[in-house]
Protein backbone atom coordinates (compact mmCIF):
# COMPACT_ATOMS: atom_id res chain seq x y z
CA UNK A 1 0.00 0.00 0.00
CA UNK A 2 3.05 2.40 0.60
CA UNK A 3 4.54 2.43 -2.63
CA UNK A 4 1.06 3.35 -4.15
CA UNK A 5 1.30 6.09 -2.00
CA UNK A 6 5.06 6.81 -3.30
CA UNK A 7 3.77 6.85 -6.93
CA UNK A 8 1.17 9.56 -5.97
CA UNK A 9 4.25 11.58 -4.43
CA UNK A 10 6.43 11.30 -6.92
CA UNK A 11 3.50 11.41 -10.08
CA UNK A 12 2.84 15.26 -8.72
CA UNK A 13 2.90 17.21 -11.27
CA UNK A 14 4.59 20.71 -11.64
CA UNK A 15 2.01 21.70 -8.50
CA UNK A 16 2.40 24.93 -9.14
CA UNK A 17 0.38 25.27 -11.86
CA UNK A 18 -2.56 25.34 -8.94
CA UNK A 19 -0.70 28.93 -7.69
CA UNK A 20 -2.89 31.22 -8.88
CA UNK A 21 -2.95 34.89 -7.34
CA UNK A 22 -4.45 37.07 -9.66
CA UNK A 23 -6.44 34.74 -11.87
CA UNK A 24 -9.94 34.98 -12.64
CA UNK A 25 -11.40 32.50 -15.26
CA UNK A 26 -10.36 28.92 -16.55
CA UNK A 27 -6.87 27.89 -17.59
CA UNK A 28 -7.43 23.94 -18.29
CA UNK A 29 -5.03 22.62 -16.29
CA UNK A 30 -2.81 19.77 -17.51
CA UNK A 31 -4.13 16.33 -16.86
CA UNK A 32 -2.52 14.36 -13.73
CA UNK A 33 0.32 11.53 -14.88
CA UNK A 34 -2.17 8.16 -15.94
CA UNK A 35 -0.20 6.12 -13.06
CA UNK A 36 -2.61 9.06 -10.51
CA UNK A 37 -5.85 9.05 -12.09
CA UNK A 38 -8.32 7.06 -10.89
CA UNK A 39 -11.79 8.95 -11.80
CA UNK A 40 -11.79 10.47 -15.19
CA UNK A 41 -12.00 14.47 -15.30
CA UNK A 42 -14.84 15.57 -17.46
CA UNK A 43 -13.86 18.82 -18.45
CA UNK A 44 -11.15 21.39 -17.11
CA UNK A 45 -12.43 22.94 -13.76
CA UNK A 46 -13.13 26.36 -14.04
CA UNK A 47 -11.30 28.62 -11.07
CA UNK A 48 -13.38 29.85 -7.42
CA UNK A 49 -13.48 33.55 -7.13
CA UNK A 50 -14.51 36.03 -4.72
CA UNK A 51 -18.21 36.80 -5.27
CA UNK A 52 -18.75 40.76 -4.72
CA UNK A 53 -20.96 41.75 -1.54
CA UNK A 54 -24.37 42.10 -3.53
CA UNK A 55 -23.77 38.91 -5.49
CA UNK A 56 -23.13 36.92 -2.88
CA UNK A 57 -26.25 38.41 -1.01
CA UNK A 58 -27.96 38.01 -4.10
CA UNK A 59 -26.96 34.27 -4.09
CA UNK A 60 -28.13 33.86 -0.32
CA UNK A 61 -31.11 35.70 -1.04
CA UNK A 62 -32.24 33.09 -3.60
CA UNK A 63 -31.41 30.07 -1.48
CA UNK A 64 -33.53 31.78 0.95
CA UNK A 65 -36.41 31.84 -1.20
CA UNK A 66 -36.13 28.64 -2.45
CA UNK A 67 -36.32 27.43 1.07
CA UNK A 68 -39.16 29.65 2.37
CA UNK A 69 -41.18 28.50 -0.74
CA UNK A 70 -40.41 24.72 -0.73
CA UNK A 71 -42.17 24.65 2.43
CA UNK A 72 -45.66 25.78 3.32
CA UNK A 73 -44.19 28.27 5.80
CA UNK A 74 -44.53 31.33 3.34
CA UNK A 75 -47.46 30.11 1.46
CA UNK A 76 -49.69 30.26 4.85
CA UNK A 77 -47.80 33.68 6.19
CA UNK A 78 -48.90 35.58 3.24
CA UNK A 79 -52.40 33.68 2.94
CA UNK A 80 -53.14 34.13 6.86
CA UNK A 81 -52.12 37.64 5.85
CA UNK A 82 -54.47 37.94 3.21
CA UNK A 83 -56.80 36.73 4.65
CA UNK A 84 -57.33 38.64 7.71
CA UNK A 85 -56.48 42.27 5.54
CA UNK A 86 -59.53 40.81 3.30
CA UNK A 87 -61.99 40.45 5.89
CA UNK A 88 -61.12 43.97 7.73
CA UNK A 89 -61.39 45.65 4.14
CA UNK A 90 -64.59 43.92 4.06
CA UNK A 91 -65.44 45.32 7.67
CA UNK A 92 -64.58 49.04 7.16
CA UNK A 93 -66.33 49.03 4.21
CA UNK A 94 -69.56 47.60 5.29
CA UNK A 95 -69.26 50.08 7.99
CA UNK A 96 -68.14 53.19 5.86
CA UNK A 97 -70.85 51.88 3.16
CA UNK A 98 -73.88 52.19 6.24
CA UNK A 99 -72.79 55.19 7.42
CA UNK A 100 -72.62 56.89 4.17
CA UNK A 101 -76.01 55.63 3.06
CA UNK A 102 -77.22 56.72 6.47
CA UNK A 103 -80.39 59.42 6.04
CA UNK A 104 -80.04 61.16 8.61
CA UNK A 105 -76.16 62.13 8.29
CA UNK A 106 -75.69 65.66 7.73
CA UNK A 107 -74.62 66.61 4.42
CA UNK A 108 -71.68 68.65 6.01
CA UNK A 109 -70.69 65.51 7.66
CA UNK A 110 -70.97 63.33 4.68
CA UNK A 111 -68.50 65.91 2.44
CA UNK A 112 -65.86 65.23 4.52
CA UNK A 113 -65.81 61.27 4.92
CA UNK A 114 -64.05 59.85 1.79
CA UNK A 115 -62.80 56.83 1.07
CA UNK A 116 -58.93 56.44 1.71
CA UNK A 117 -59.24 58.18 5.01
CA UNK A 118 -62.21 55.14 6.58
CA UNK A 119 -61.74 52.65 4.67
CA UNK A 120 -58.34 52.46 2.99
CA UNK A 121 -55.93 54.09 5.52
CA UNK A 122 -57.34 52.04 8.61
CA UNK A 123 -56.14 49.06 6.92
CA UNK A 124 -52.68 49.81 6.30
CA UNK A 125 -51.80 51.93 9.02
CA UNK A 126 -53.15 50.18 11.59
CA UNK A 127 -54.32 46.52 10.50
CA UNK A 128 -51.38 45.71 8.18
CA UNK A 129 -48.38 46.47 10.77
CA UNK A 130 -50.30 44.91 13.58
CA UNK A 131 -50.90 41.71 11.58
CA UNK A 132 -46.88 41.93 10.58
CA UNK A 133 -46.12 41.87 13.89
CA UNK A 134 -47.79 38.79 14.58
CA UNK A 135 -46.69 36.91 11.51
CA UNK A 136 -43.00 38.06 10.49
CA UNK A 137 -41.06 36.66 13.30
CA UNK A 138 -42.65 33.58 11.84
CA UNK A 139 -40.75 34.51 9.18
CA UNK A 140 -37.72 35.60 10.65
CA UNK A 141 -36.62 33.49 13.23
CA UNK A 142 -34.93 30.65 11.40
CA UNK A 143 -33.22 33.30 8.97
CA UNK A 144 -30.04 32.56 11.22
CA UNK A 145 -31.27 30.37 13.95
CA UNK A 146 -31.63 27.32 11.49
CA UNK A 147 -28.26 27.65 9.95
CA UNK A 148 -27.15 27.30 13.12
CA UNK A 149 -28.61 24.12 14.07
CA UNK A 150 -28.32 22.51 10.99
CA UNK A 151 -25.00 23.24 10.48
CA UNK A 152 -25.33 25.02 7.43
CA UNK A 153 -23.67 28.42 8.85
CA UNK A 154 -20.53 26.93 8.47
CA UNK A 155 -21.17 26.89 4.26
CA UNK A 156 -21.52 30.38 4.23
CA UNK A 157 -19.00 31.23 7.43
CA UNK A 158 -15.90 29.28 5.22
CA UNK A 159 -17.47 31.07 1.55
CA UNK A 160 -14.87 33.69 0.49
CA UNK A 161 -17.74 36.01 1.87
CA UNK A 162 -17.98 38.81 4.16
CA UNK A 163 -20.28 38.70 7.01
CA UNK A 164 -22.08 41.14 6.06
CA UNK A 165 -23.21 39.82 2.56
CA UNK A 166 -24.66 37.22 4.69
CA UNK A 167 -27.20 39.30 6.79
CA UNK A 168 -28.08 41.04 3.74
CA UNK A 169 -28.79 38.20 1.36
CA UNK A 170 -31.43 36.97 4.32
CA UNK A 171 -32.65 40.33 4.98
CA UNK A 172 -33.31 40.29 1.17
CA UNK A 173 -35.10 37.76 1.06
CA UNK A 174 -37.81 38.70 3.90
CA UNK A 175 -37.49 41.79 1.91
CA UNK A 176 -38.96 40.34 -0.74
CA UNK A 177 -42.06 38.10 1.25
CA UNK A 178 -43.05 41.93 3.03
CA UNK A 179 -43.09 43.16 -0.55
CA UNK A 180 -45.53 40.15 -1.76
CA UNK A 181 -47.33 40.41 0.95
CA UNK A 182 -47.96 44.00 0.58
CA UNK A 183 -48.48 43.92 -3.51
CA UNK A 184 -51.03 40.79 -2.64
CA UNK A 185 -52.98 44.31 -0.87
CA UNK A 186 -52.53 46.37 -3.68
CA UNK A 187 -55.84 45.31 -5.23
CA UNK A 188 -57.97 47.10 -2.61
CA UNK A 189 -57.08 50.47 -3.22
CA UNK A 190 -57.92 49.23 -7.08
CA UNK A 191 -61.11 47.84 -5.94
CA UNK A 192 -61.72 51.07 -4.39
CA UNK A 193 -61.38 53.46 -7.20
CA UNK A 194 -63.71 51.36 -8.81
CA UNK A 195 -66.44 51.72 -6.44
CA UNK A 196 -66.47 54.79 -5.17
CA UNK A 197 -68.71 57.41 -5.03
CA UNK A 198 -67.46 60.23 -2.50
CA UNK A 199 -64.80 61.33 -4.09
CA UNK A 200 -61.87 58.83 -5.26
CA UNK A 201 -59.16 57.15 -3.89
CA UNK A 202 -56.52 60.18 -2.95
CA UNK A 203 -53.07 58.12 -4.69
CA UNK A 204 -50.93 59.85 -3.20
CA UNK A 205 -51.62 59.29 0.39
CA UNK A 206 -51.94 56.07 -0.47
CA UNK A 207 -48.57 55.55 -1.98
CA UNK A 208 -46.78 57.39 1.21
CA UNK A 209 -49.02 55.20 3.72
CA UNK A 210 -47.91 52.28 1.59
CA UNK A 211 -43.79 53.37 1.67
CA UNK A 212 -44.70 53.70 5.40
CA UNK A 213 -46.05 50.18 5.73
CA UNK A 214 -43.11 49.09 4.10
CA UNK A 215 -40.34 50.57 6.01
CA UNK A 216 -42.48 49.40 9.16
CA UNK A 217 -42.39 46.02 7.90
CA UNK A 218 -39.05 46.04 7.14
CA UNK A 219 -38.02 47.47 10.14
CA UNK A 220 -39.53 43.99 11.97
CA UNK A 221 -37.51 42.00 9.59
CA UNK A 222 -34.45 43.88 10.62
CA UNK A 223 -35.29 43.17 14.40
CA UNK A 224 -36.35 39.76 13.52
CA UNK A 225 -32.83 38.98 11.82
CA UNK A 226 -30.71 40.66 14.86
CA UNK A 227 -32.51 38.10 17.50
CA UNK A 228 -32.47 35.36 14.92
CA UNK A 229 -28.91 35.50 15.22
CA UNK A 230 -27.97 35.72 18.64
CA UNK A 231 -29.68 32.23 19.42
CA UNK A 232 -29.17 28.70 17.77
CA UNK A 233 -33.25 27.81 19.02
CA UNK A 234 -35.93 29.10 16.18
CA UNK A 235 -38.24 29.23 19.36
CA UNK A 236 -36.48 31.47 21.46
CA UNK A 237 -35.83 33.89 18.68
CA UNK A 238 -39.21 33.79 17.43
CA UNK A 239 -40.92 34.77 20.82
CA UNK A 240 -38.28 37.36 21.57
CA UNK A 241 -38.95 38.97 18.14
CA UNK A 242 -42.77 38.70 18.85
CA UNK A 243 -41.97 40.38 22.43
CA UNK A 244 -40.30 42.88 21.07
CA UNK A 245 -43.06 43.68 18.28
CA UNK A 246 -45.63 43.95 20.88
CA UNK A 247 -43.52 46.17 22.76
CA UNK A 248 -42.83 48.42 20.42
CA UNK A 249 -46.51 48.64 18.65
CA UNK A 250 -47.71 49.53 22.13
CA UNK A 251 -45.48 51.03 24.06
CA UNK A 252 -46.50 54.31 22.64
CA UNK A 253 -50.26 53.76 23.56
CA UNK A 254 -49.61 52.22 27.20
CA UNK A 255 -47.85 55.55 27.76
CA UNK A 256 -50.29 57.84 26.87
CA UNK A 257 -53.14 55.45 28.69
CA UNK A 258 -50.87 55.52 31.48
CA UNK A 259 -50.16 58.36 33.60
CA UNK A 260 -46.08 58.51 32.46
CA UNK A 261 -45.16 61.96 32.38
CA UNK A 262 -42.42 64.50 31.08
CA UNK A 263 -39.41 62.93 29.41
CA UNK A 264 -40.38 59.20 30.31
CA UNK A 265 -43.60 59.57 28.03
CA UNK A 266 -41.40 61.21 25.70
CA UNK A 267 -38.90 58.49 25.17
CA UNK A 268 -41.99 56.02 24.98
CA UNK A 269 -44.02 58.22 22.22
CA UNK A 270 -40.49 58.54 20.49
CA UNK A 271 -40.07 54.74 20.58
CA UNK A 272 -43.16 53.82 19.37
CA UNK A 273 -43.89 52.65 15.85
CA UNK A 274 -47.80 53.54 15.73
CA UNK A 275 -46.34 57.57 16.14
CA UNK A 276 -44.01 57.21 13.54
CA UNK A 277 -46.54 56.01 10.72
CA UNK A 278 -49.08 58.62 11.37
CA UNK A 279 -46.94 61.47 9.12
CA UNK A 280 -47.26 58.57 6.19
CA UNK A 281 -51.62 58.31 6.65
CA UNK A 282 -51.23 61.92 6.07
CA UNK A 283 -49.90 61.97 2.63
CA UNK A 284 -46.43 63.37 4.25
CA UNK A 285 -43.11 61.93 3.98
CA UNK A 286 -41.55 63.23 7.56
CA UNK A 287 -37.86 63.23 7.61
CA UNK A 288 -37.87 62.48 11.20
CA UNK A 289 -40.00 58.84 10.70
CA UNK A 290 -38.29 58.55 7.91
CA UNK A 291 -34.99 58.84 9.84
CA UNK A 292 -36.14 56.75 12.33
CA UNK A 293 -36.91 53.82 10.33
CA UNK A 294 -34.24 53.91 7.87
CA UNK A 295 -31.56 53.84 11.30
CA UNK A 296 -33.68 51.03 13.05
CA UNK A 297 -33.23 49.03 9.87
CA UNK A 298 -29.50 50.18 9.07
CA UNK A 299 -29.16 49.57 13.17
CA UNK A 300 -30.70 46.37 13.18
CA UNK A 301 -28.18 44.41 10.24
CA UNK A 302 -25.45 46.00 11.53
CA UNK A 303 -26.02 44.18 14.78
CA UNK A 304 -27.00 41.16 13.42
CA UNK A 305 -23.51 41.22 11.53
CA UNK A 306 -21.52 41.76 14.31
CA UNK A 307 -23.38 38.89 15.96
CA UNK A 308 -21.99 36.99 13.30
CA UNK A 309 -18.64 38.01 13.57
CA UNK A 310 -18.27 37.49 17.20
CA UNK A 311 -18.47 33.78 16.67
CA UNK A 312 -15.40 34.23 14.76
CA UNK A 313 -13.96 35.68 18.06
CA UNK B 1 0.87 25.29 0.56
CA UNK B 2 -0.24 24.77 4.40
CA UNK B 3 2.04 26.22 7.24
CA UNK B 4 0.64 25.87 10.85
CA UNK B 5 3.02 27.63 13.70
CA UNK B 6 2.17 27.45 17.71
CA UNK B 7 -1.42 27.36 16.76
CA UNK B 8 -3.42 27.48 19.93
CA UNK B 9 -7.03 27.82 20.70
CA UNK B 10 -8.34 27.87 23.93
CA UNK B 11 -11.45 28.11 24.96
CA UNK B 12 -11.48 29.64 28.60
CA UNK B 13 -9.96 26.94 30.58
CA UNK B 14 -9.76 24.68 28.26
CA UNK B 15 -7.15 24.00 25.85
CA UNK B 16 -8.76 22.28 22.36
CA UNK B 17 -5.40 22.89 20.16
CA UNK B 18 -1.89 23.54 22.16
CA UNK B 19 0.92 24.59 19.97
CA UNK B 20 0.60 22.79 17.07
CA UNK B 21 3.36 23.38 13.91
CA UNK B 22 3.40 21.10 11.00
CA UNK B 23 3.59 22.01 7.25
CA UNK B 24 2.25 20.13 4.29
CA UNK B 25 3.60 20.98 0.58
CA UNK B 26 1.49 21.10 -2.17
CA UNK B 27 0.12 18.04 -3.71
CA UNK B 28 0.53 15.98 -0.84
CA UNK B 29 -2.60 14.43 1.65
CA UNK B 30 -2.09 14.44 5.08
CA UNK B 31 -3.82 11.91 7.51
CA UNK B 32 -5.40 13.19 10.48
CA UNK B 33 -5.60 11.60 13.17
CA UNK B 34 -6.37 11.23 16.65
CA UNK B 35 -8.85 10.43 19.82
CA UNK B 36 -11.84 11.94 19.78
CA UNK B 37 -11.93 15.49 21.35
CA UNK B 38 -8.05 16.11 20.08
CA UNK B 39 -8.73 18.71 18.50
CA UNK B 40 -8.86 17.82 15.07
CA UNK B 41 -12.19 19.46 13.94
CA UNK B 42 -11.16 22.51 15.76
CA UNK B 43 -7.53 22.64 13.80
CA UNK B 44 -9.54 22.34 10.38
CA UNK B 45 -12.18 25.33 11.51
CA UNK B 46 -9.01 27.11 11.98
CA UNK B 47 -7.36 26.25 8.92
CA UNK B 48 -10.67 27.26 6.72
CA UNK B 49 -11.48 31.10 8.61
CA UNK B 50 -14.76 29.44 10.41
CA UNK B 51 -13.46 30.23 13.69
CA UNK B 52 -10.01 32.34 14.35
CA UNK B 53 -6.76 30.79 16.92
CA UNK B 54 -5.97 32.45 20.18
CA UNK B 55 -2.34 32.73 19.08
CA UNK B 56 -0.04 30.77 16.68
CA UNK B 57 -0.54 31.54 12.52
CA UNK B 58 -2.00 29.13 9.90
CA UNK B 59 -0.62 30.18 5.92
CA UNK B 60 -2.57 28.46 3.39
CA UNK B 61 -1.78 28.74 -0.45
CA UNK B 62 0.74 31.60 0.82
CA UNK B 63 -2.02 33.54 2.71
CA UNK B 64 -2.54 33.83 6.26
CA UNK B 65 -5.71 32.71 7.33
CA UNK B 66 -6.22 36.27 9.75
CA UNK B 67 -5.24 38.11 7.69
CA UNK B 68 -6.71 37.70 4.17
CA UNK B 69 -9.20 35.69 5.09
CA UNK B 70 -11.38 35.89 1.96
CA UNK B 71 -8.24 34.57 -0.29
CA UNK B 72 -7.74 32.04 2.20
CA UNK B 73 -11.62 30.89 1.54
CA UNK B 74 -11.35 31.16 -1.83
CA UNK B 75 -8.59 28.48 -2.42
CA UNK B 76 -9.84 26.08 0.33
CA UNK B 77 -12.62 23.77 0.14
CA UNK B 78 -14.39 22.49 3.21
CA UNK B 79 -16.59 19.64 4.34
CA UNK B 80 -17.09 19.90 7.90
CA UNK B 81 -18.22 16.96 10.36
CA UNK B 82 -21.82 17.54 9.30
CA UNK B 83 -22.18 18.32 5.57
CA UNK B 84 -23.57 21.68 5.47
CA UNK B 85 -26.82 21.19 3.53
CA UNK B 86 -30.44 22.33 3.07
CA UNK B 87 -32.99 19.55 3.62
CA UNK B 88 -35.73 21.75 2.04
CA UNK B 89 -33.63 22.02 -1.24
CA UNK B 90 -32.58 19.93 -4.32
CA UNK B 91 -28.87 18.38 -4.73
CA UNK B 92 -28.85 20.33 -7.67
CA UNK B 93 -30.19 23.37 -6.15
CA UNK B 94 -27.41 23.14 -2.73
CA UNK B 95 -24.37 22.56 -5.14
CA UNK B 96 -25.37 25.56 -7.31
CA UNK B 97 -25.72 27.40 -4.40
CA UNK B 98 -22.12 26.50 -3.86
CA UNK B 99 -21.00 27.57 -6.71
CA UNK B 100 -22.36 30.74 -6.64
CA UNK B 101 -21.14 31.45 -3.28
CA UNK B 102 -17.90 30.89 -4.66
CA UNK B 103 -18.06 33.02 -7.48
CA UNK B 104 -19.78 30.70 -10.03
CA UNK B 105 -23.15 31.80 -11.36
CA UNK B 106 -25.52 31.13 -14.21
CA UNK B 107 -24.19 29.01 -16.60
CA UNK B 108 -20.75 28.69 -15.13
CA UNK B 109 -22.67 27.62 -12.03
CA UNK B 110 -24.48 25.01 -13.51
CA UNK B 111 -21.91 23.24 -15.31
CA UNK B 112 -19.37 23.67 -12.97
CA UNK B 113 -22.32 22.12 -10.24
CA UNK B 114 -22.61 19.30 -13.08
CA UNK B 115 -18.88 18.49 -12.83
CA UNK B 116 -18.67 18.43 -9.18
CA UNK B 117 -21.23 15.87 -9.53
CA UNK B 118 -20.23 13.79 -11.64
CA UNK B 119 -16.88 13.48 -9.52
CA UNK B 120 -18.98 12.03 -6.70
CA UNK B 121 -21.05 10.18 -7.98
CA UNK B 122 -24.35 12.17 -7.88
CA UNK B 123 -25.68 12.26 -11.88
CA UNK B 124 -28.95 9.94 -10.92
CA UNK B 125 -29.78 11.62 -7.84
CA UNK B 126 -29.86 15.86 -8.85
CA UNK B 127 -33.33 16.09 -8.07
CA UNK B 128 -33.89 14.54 -5.15
CA UNK B 129 -34.15 16.35 -1.97
CA UNK B 130 -31.61 16.77 0.38
CA UNK B 131 -33.36 16.15 3.59
CA UNK B 132 -34.95 12.31 1.82
CA UNK B 133 -31.45 11.27 1.04
CA UNK B 134 -29.41 8.77 3.03
CA UNK B 135 -26.20 9.54 5.51
CA UNK B 136 -23.81 8.46 2.97
CA UNK B 137 -25.48 10.17 -0.14
CA UNK B 138 -25.40 13.49 1.93
CA UNK B 139 -21.97 13.15 2.64
CA UNK B 140 -20.80 12.58 -0.88
CA UNK B 141 -23.23 15.99 -1.55
CA UNK B 142 -21.29 17.75 0.97
CA UNK B 143 -17.85 16.50 -0.57
CA UNK B 144 -19.10 17.44 -4.09
CA UNK B 145 -19.84 21.01 -2.47
CA UNK B 146 -16.11 20.60 -1.13
CA UNK B 147 -14.78 20.32 -4.84
CA UNK B 148 -16.65 23.60 -6.38
CA UNK B 149 -14.18 25.88 -7.81
CA UNK B 150 -11.24 23.27 -7.96
CA UNK B 151 -9.78 24.34 -4.45
CA UNK B 152 -6.16 24.32 -4.06
CA UNK B 153 -6.85 23.17 -0.68
CA UNK B 154 -9.36 20.57 0.50
CA UNK B 155 -9.86 20.39 4.53
CA UNK B 156 -12.41 16.97 4.55
CA UNK B 157 -13.30 16.00 8.58
CA UNK B 158 -14.28 12.28 8.13
CA UNK B 159 -15.45 12.40 4.74
CA UNK B 160 -15.51 8.93 4.90
CA UNK B 161 -18.08 8.06 7.81
CA UNK B 162 -21.47 6.21 7.46
CA UNK B 163 -20.48 5.13 4.14
CA UNK B 164 -21.30 1.37 3.07
CA UNK B 165 -17.92 -0.20 2.07
CA UNK B 166 -19.10 0.22 -2.10
CA UNK B 167 -19.44 4.19 -1.14
CA UNK B 168 -15.84 3.83 0.42
CA UNK B 169 -14.56 2.54 -2.06
CA UNK B 170 -15.48 5.45 -4.46
CA UNK B 171 -14.76 7.82 -2.10
CA UNK B 172 -11.71 6.72 -1.38
CA UNK B 173 -10.60 6.24 -5.57
CA UNK B 174 -11.51 9.96 -5.76
CA UNK B 175 -9.83 11.36 -2.86
CA UNK B 176 -6.53 9.36 -3.98
CA UNK B 177 -7.10 10.74 -8.08
CA UNK B 178 -6.94 14.72 -6.34
CA UNK B 179 -3.81 13.78 -5.39
CA UNK B 180 -1.54 15.90 -6.24
CA UNK B 181 -3.87 18.50 -8.30
CA UNK B 182 -4.85 19.47 -4.62
CA UNK B 183 -3.38 19.01 -1.02
CA UNK B 184 -5.86 17.54 1.15
CA UNK B 185 -5.93 17.52 4.93
CA UNK B 186 -8.30 14.60 6.05
CA UNK B 187 -9.57 13.62 9.08
CA UNK B 188 -10.55 9.59 10.05
CA UNK B 189 -10.63 7.31 12.15
CA UNK B 190 -10.48 4.83 9.99
CA UNK B 191 -6.61 3.89 8.86
CA UNK B 192 -6.89 1.61 6.41
CA UNK B 193 -7.76 4.74 4.64
CA UNK B 194 -5.01 6.59 5.64
CA UNK B 195 -2.74 3.84 4.81
CA UNK B 196 -4.35 3.65 1.00
CA UNK B 197 -4.66 7.28 0.27
CA UNK B 198 -1.79 9.52 2.42
CA UNK B 199 1.29 10.48 2.32
CA UNK B 200 2.23 12.27 5.70
CA UNK B 201 0.06 11.58 9.21
CA UNK B 202 -0.04 13.68 12.15
CA UNK B 203 -1.14 12.26 15.50
CA UNK B 204 -2.61 14.72 17.67
CA UNK B 205 -3.85 14.12 21.49
CA UNK B 206 -5.22 16.43 23.62
CA UNK B 207 -4.33 19.31 21.70
CA UNK B 208 -0.71 18.53 21.03
CA UNK B 209 0.96 16.73 18.67
CA UNK B 210 2.40 13.58 19.27
CA UNK B 211 4.09 12.54 15.86
CA UNK B 212 4.05 14.32 12.25
CA UNK B 213 6.22 11.89 9.75
CA UNK B 214 5.66 10.29 6.64
CA UNK B 215 3.95 6.79 6.35
CA UNK B 216 7.16 4.76 5.72
CA UNK B 217 9.11 7.02 8.37
CA UNK B 218 6.69 6.44 10.97
CA UNK B 219 6.77 2.26 10.18
CA UNK B 220 10.38 2.42 9.77
CA UNK B 221 10.11 3.51 13.54
CA UNK B 222 7.79 1.23 14.71
CA UNK B 223 8.81 -2.27 12.37
CA UNK B 224 6.36 -4.63 12.46
CA UNK B 225 3.79 -2.89 13.96
CA UNK B 226 0.47 -1.62 12.03
CA UNK B 227 -0.82 1.84 12.00
CA UNK B 228 -3.67 0.91 14.57
CA UNK B 229 -0.87 -0.65 16.91
CA UNK B 230 1.58 2.39 16.58
CA UNK B 231 -1.70 5.11 17.27
CA UNK B 232 -3.04 3.43 20.27
CA UNK B 233 0.93 3.35 21.49
CA UNK B 234 1.33 6.82 20.75
CA UNK B 235 -2.20 8.07 22.37
CA UNK B 236 -2.44 5.44 24.91
CA UNK B 237 0.46 7.17 27.51
CA UNK B 238 -1.61 10.73 27.54
CA UNK B 239 -5.27 9.55 26.49
CA UNK B 240 -8.12 10.93 29.00
CA UNK B 241 -10.61 8.99 29.99
CA UNK B 242 -13.00 9.89 27.58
Amino acid sequence: MSTEANNLAVAAPEGDVIAETAGEGAAPLSAPPSSVRAAPRPQAAVRARAPGLWRAAGAIAGKELAVYFSTPLAWVLLAFFSFVMGYFFVVNVQAFATFTSNPMASPQVLEQLNVTEHVFLPLIERTAPMIFVFVLPFLTMRLIAEERRQHSLQLLMTAPIGSFAIVLGKFLAAAVLVLAAVGLTMLYPLLLSLVAQTGGLEWQTAATAYLGLLLCGLMFVSLGLFLSSLTESQIVAGVATLVSLILLWVVGFAARAGSAEGPLRAVAEWVSVQGHLQSFGRGILNLADLSYFLSFITVGLFLARTSLERQRW
Amino acid sequence: MIQVKNLTKRYRDLVAVDNLSFELGAGEILGFLGPNGAGKSTTMKILTGFMPATSGSATVAGFDVFDAPIEVKRRVGYLPENPPLYPELSVRRCLQFACELKGLGGRQGRAEADRVAALASLEGVMDRLVGNMSKGYRQRVGLAQALVGDPDVLVLDEPTSGLDPSQYREVRELIRSLAGRHTIVLSTHTLTEVTATCQKVLIINEGRMVVCDTLESLHAAHPGATLEEIFISLTAGTARAA
